[in-house]
């Protein structure tokens, strides 16, 4: 029914503790969602600086050498750890999972808040290890640089140290809360596409997440007490610092992506009212990206390993693209005859498809050996990964919040600016990366404060001079939405529980959602893509 | 009050784990005062190995319980192995460098001249 | 029956027995973490030993093969008692398992005490990590032939002082529940976090079991 519900989860208690002390999921998620966002926004202020600094090839327009150095990896351990780990799986899973499963709260409530406390000590931490002067190592914290250089790097470490615990402690949460509490009726093979891409998440998440942990812990006792592991002077191996940080790494890429996937798939099927198509290939897809993304964390080394290693992983890798695919193409089957509405979580979900293959397929070229020592360090592999984390990840995200905002918040956000600000994302984006693949596949090498006296420094500056451009659309796009989504809070138009027909559990409950999620107990009567068999009434027009 | 269903082991399981335990802490031991060259550390895996299924399977449960808890913790080992194996083909291979010998990939190139193919050992 | 249901059951779950499952599952879950915690550490013992194995035979010559297999025999045991505990709550003898709680306590007290020892004397020989290593000549101290000699020690103490550091978390963690049993808050009906406790001082037993052979007993 059209309704706003009186009584829910926002307004159930108001006082400062009860959101502080809160054991609800959708208040953690809330509050994840809230932090988040505002590490983004950090995140994204040093990379508008850094894109203002690359404006002209002479160094210092704005930002020293250090300083840049210092930018650089903040934006990137700020983006990775403090933003896009937590983003989907804390801030919409909590939200979302137990609603979709029927159930009324995750398995470990209390483990919940906690969770979301270590997450935001360990945050501070960073924050402090800002304040005090960052660190220039880059977001890799590559050893012998890392161990000797005096910037803040045991802070940094530790404050990461300590917020791959709120991961763990999710994904514990999360495997949980699939294994035992489903609401009857609700079978592995009839959960939603994007539960079974949490539940791959946190077993990632459980898996590869104690290793960073102790690399960090190895890092510090390096600085510290000179342990000499990683010191090739004191018999150590810097070369096996990388191996331990990305054993964590590339599966924390898989993290960032298979949850954003799973609300693709809600996406595509609700907006084309339509039955996912090959829903088992794209669970079981899901899985071998888990699985097969611990394999391959070699190709993030191809200039520093061993011939052979470098052969492995790279076969390895062409390996791992193929579940993605699988799941391209049966999205792309999905759509084919649906009955799409381009609403603005759809038209993210479309520019996912687009700028997820383009940053997959850029993929493939760096995983060849041979054409990888070219583009190994350019901005090849900048445009590649923030294509696939950026236009697949945030995009999908973007797509979840859209889709979601209704039942979080019970009103809807103004279309036409949604519609506008995802245009501009797109343009934006697209305006800001394309120029990077290309002077990247030139030589322009990447973490560069200045670029002038190269062969080609005129050209690179007209094409820096394009991505600056194109980072202030973006900047541009994400400050319209701020202020429609913020102003739908109190002035949208009311949703009701059912906005946009959908047919998972989450759009059978009033919008806000209820304290216990369910006003009566849910009936699951069918599946959640059974668009072919169910009509679903739609609250809005 | 709730009847309690869950599995009690018997005294006798847990003595009889318990002395294995200590036997198997005795052999690892004494095999290990006597050379068998590379198969020295296999060996003492080996039992290691058994002795942590005995407390995985009767001190830990694992024999009684649902079999997904046991599922989780053999996938971490198997985990752990990839990671060291995977890992060492690197490590183990870095010498691989020594012995590769520079080879010249165009013998008609403009760099060359006629009588001196570009052989360099480094 | 809700009077059935008593203070530790947690409403979200659908009965007492789903709770008790769930539990449990997610304490593997977190044992799991634990594993690939030590993982990185046998991943690095694994590489320097490959990379230096005589060095490895000769530095482990500097550890006591009978501390270390006694602390062996003692965490075993203490193993044993706290697999006992539980058995006795499940039982209802409360008694009996503040005993086998204590004894374990105790016996993680024994370990940490050799340990200590075992410290001691590393530190009296400069037998230390890293930079720290200065290695005393002396009748008592072993002297160590080979490249990097320091590096044995590194991977030695981190994993070592690791596993010890899980050893005071657990032995905290005993002392926690002596001390609700005491107050009687466990039974037949609830004896979860016992259980649980239990899972994680197993694990450490685990890991010292991997650590005993492969540093004291090597050659």
């Amino acid at each position: 029914m059209r309704e706003y519900l009186e009584k829910n989860y926002l307004n159930q208690e108001t006082t400062i503790k009860s959101w502080l002390l809160t054991m609800d999921h959708k208040r953690i998620g809330l509050m994840y969602l809230f932090a988040i966002m505002f590490f983004f926004a950090v995140g994204g202020f040093f990379a508008l600086l850094i894109r203002l600094e690359l404006l002209t090839p002479i160094g210092g327009d704005i930002l020293d050498a250090n300083t840049y150095n210092v930018f650089y990896t903040l934006h990137g351990a700020i983006m990775v750890f403090m933003f896009i780990i937590p983003s989907v799986p804390a801030a919409m899973g909590n939200l979302i999972l137990p609603v979709m499963l029927g159930t009324k709260d995750v398995a470990f409530p209390k483990l919940n808040l906690a969770s979301w406390y270590i997450y935001i000590i360990g945050s501070c931490i960073g924050i402090y290890s800002i304040v005090i002067g960052g660190v220039d190592t880059g977001w890799t914290f590559y050893t012998p640089y890392s161990s000797s250089t005096d910037t803040a790097v045991m802070s940094m470490t530790f404050a990461v140290f300590v917020i791959g615990f709120s991961s763990i402690f999710t994904g514990i949460n999360f495997i949980v809360t699939i294994h035992k509490m489903r609401a009857p009726g609700i079978t592995w093979f009839k959960m939603p596409l994007f539960v079974w891409s949490l539940y791959a998440t946190a077993l990632i998440q459980i898996l590869a997440t104690p290793v960073i942990a102790v690399t960090m812990l190895l890092l510090i006792m390096e600085r510290s007490f000179q342990i000499g592991i990683f010191d090739p002077a004191m018999g150590g191996d810097p070369v096996l610092f990388q191996h331990f940080f990305w054993f964590y790494s590339h599966p924390a890429v898989y993290i960032m992506i298979l949850p954003g996937m799973g609300i693709i798939s809600e996406l595509i099927s609700t907006f084309s009212k339509k039955r996912i198509f090959g829903y088992a290939y794209i669970a079981a897809s899901s899985m071998a990206i888990a699985l097969f993304g611990f394999l391959v964390w070699g190709h993030h080394m191809f200039t520093s390993e061993s011939e052979f290693a470098a052969l492995v992983f790279s076969v390895l890798t062409y390996l791992t693209a193929i579940p993605s695919g699988v799941k391209i193409f049966n999205w792309l089957a999905t759509l084919y005859k649906g009955k799409i509405s381009f609403e603005a979580p759809m038209l993210y979900a479309i520019i996912f498809l687009l700028l997820f293959a383009i940053g997959g397929l850029t993929g493939i070229f760096l995983g060849a050996l041979s054409v990888d020592i070219m583009l190994h360090d350019t901005y090849f592999v900048v445009a590649h990964f923030h294509y696939v984390m950026m236009g697949g990840t945030v995009i999908a995200f973007l797509g979840g919040i859209h889709y979601w905002w209704p039942k979080i918040w019970g009103r809807m956000y103004s279309e036409k600016w949604a519609r506008v600000s995802a245009v501009l994302i797109f343009f934006g984006f697209n305006l800001t990366f394309i120029p990077q693949f290309i002077m990247g596949s030139q030589g322009m090498p990447r973490r560069y404060w200045q670029y002038d006296n190269m062969l080609d420094t005129d050209l690179f500056q007209f094409y820096h001079t394009l991505s600056t451009i194109g980072s202030w659309v973006l900047a541009l796009a994400f400050i319209i939405m701020l202020i429609y989504l913020v102003h739908s809070i109190k002035n949208g138009k009311v949703a009701g529980s059912n906005p946009w027909g959908g047919l998972t559990l989450e759009w059978q409950t009033p919008s806000p959602m209820p304290a216990h999620n369910f006003l009566e107990e849910p009936k699951i009567t069918h599946g959640p893509y059974a668009y072919d068999k169910v009509e679903a009434e739609r609250t809005i027009d | 009050m709730t009847e309690n269903k869950h599995h009690i082991i018997s005294l006798k399981v847990y003595i009889i784990v318990f002395f294995t335990l200590l036997l198997m802490t005795a052999l690892t031991i004494i095999t290990a005062q006597y050379n068998f060259g590379s198969l020295n550390i296999i060996l003492a895996l080996v039992i290691a190995t058994f002795k942590s299924s005995l407390v995985l399977l009767f001190f830990m449960h694992l024999y009684y319980d649902n079999k997904i808890n046991l599922a989780l913790i053999i996938g971490s080992v198997l985990f752990l192995g990839t990671f060291i194996g995977l890992t060492m083909i690197d490590t183990n291979r870095r010498t691989d460098l020594y012995k590769i010998k520079g080879e010249v990939v165009n013998k008609q190139a403009r760099i060359y001249d006629n009588h001196n193919t570009n052989q360099s050992d480094h | 029956m809700s009077n059935e249901k008593t203070s530790y059951f947690q409403h979200h779950f659908a009965d007492p027995e789903q709770q008790y499952e769930a539990s449990k599952f997610g304490m593997w879950a977190f044992l799991v973490t634990e594993v690939l915690t030590f993982a990185g550490l046998f991943c690095a013992y694994a590489i320097f030993r490959a990379w230096n194995p005589e060095m490895f035979i000769n530095a482990h010559k500097a550890l006591d093969v009978v501390m270390g297999g006694t602390n062996t025999v003692v965490l075993i045991t203490s193993s044993l008692t706290m697999a006992l505990a539980i058995r006795y709550i499940q039982m209802n003898n409360n008694k009996a398992a503040i005993i086998n709680l204590l004894l374990t306590l105790m016996f993680a007290g024994t370990f940490l005490v050799i340990k200590y020892f075992e410290y001691e004397h590393k530190f009296h020989c400069g037998h230390l990590p890293g930079a720290f290593y200065n290695p005393l000549i002396s009748p008592d101290c072993v002297s160590i032939e080979g490249n990097n000699p320091h590096v044995f020690f590194s991977i030695y103490f981190m994993m070592t002082g690791l596993h010890g550091i899980h050893v005071i978390a657990g032995m905290a963690l005993i002392s926690w529940l002596i001390i609700r049993t005491t107050k009687g808050h466990f039974s037949p009906a609830y004896y979860t976090p016992v259980e649980l406790v239990g899972l994680f001082w197993h694990l450490v037993d685990l890991i010292w079991i991997f650590l005993f052979p492969l540093l004291y007993l090597i050659g």
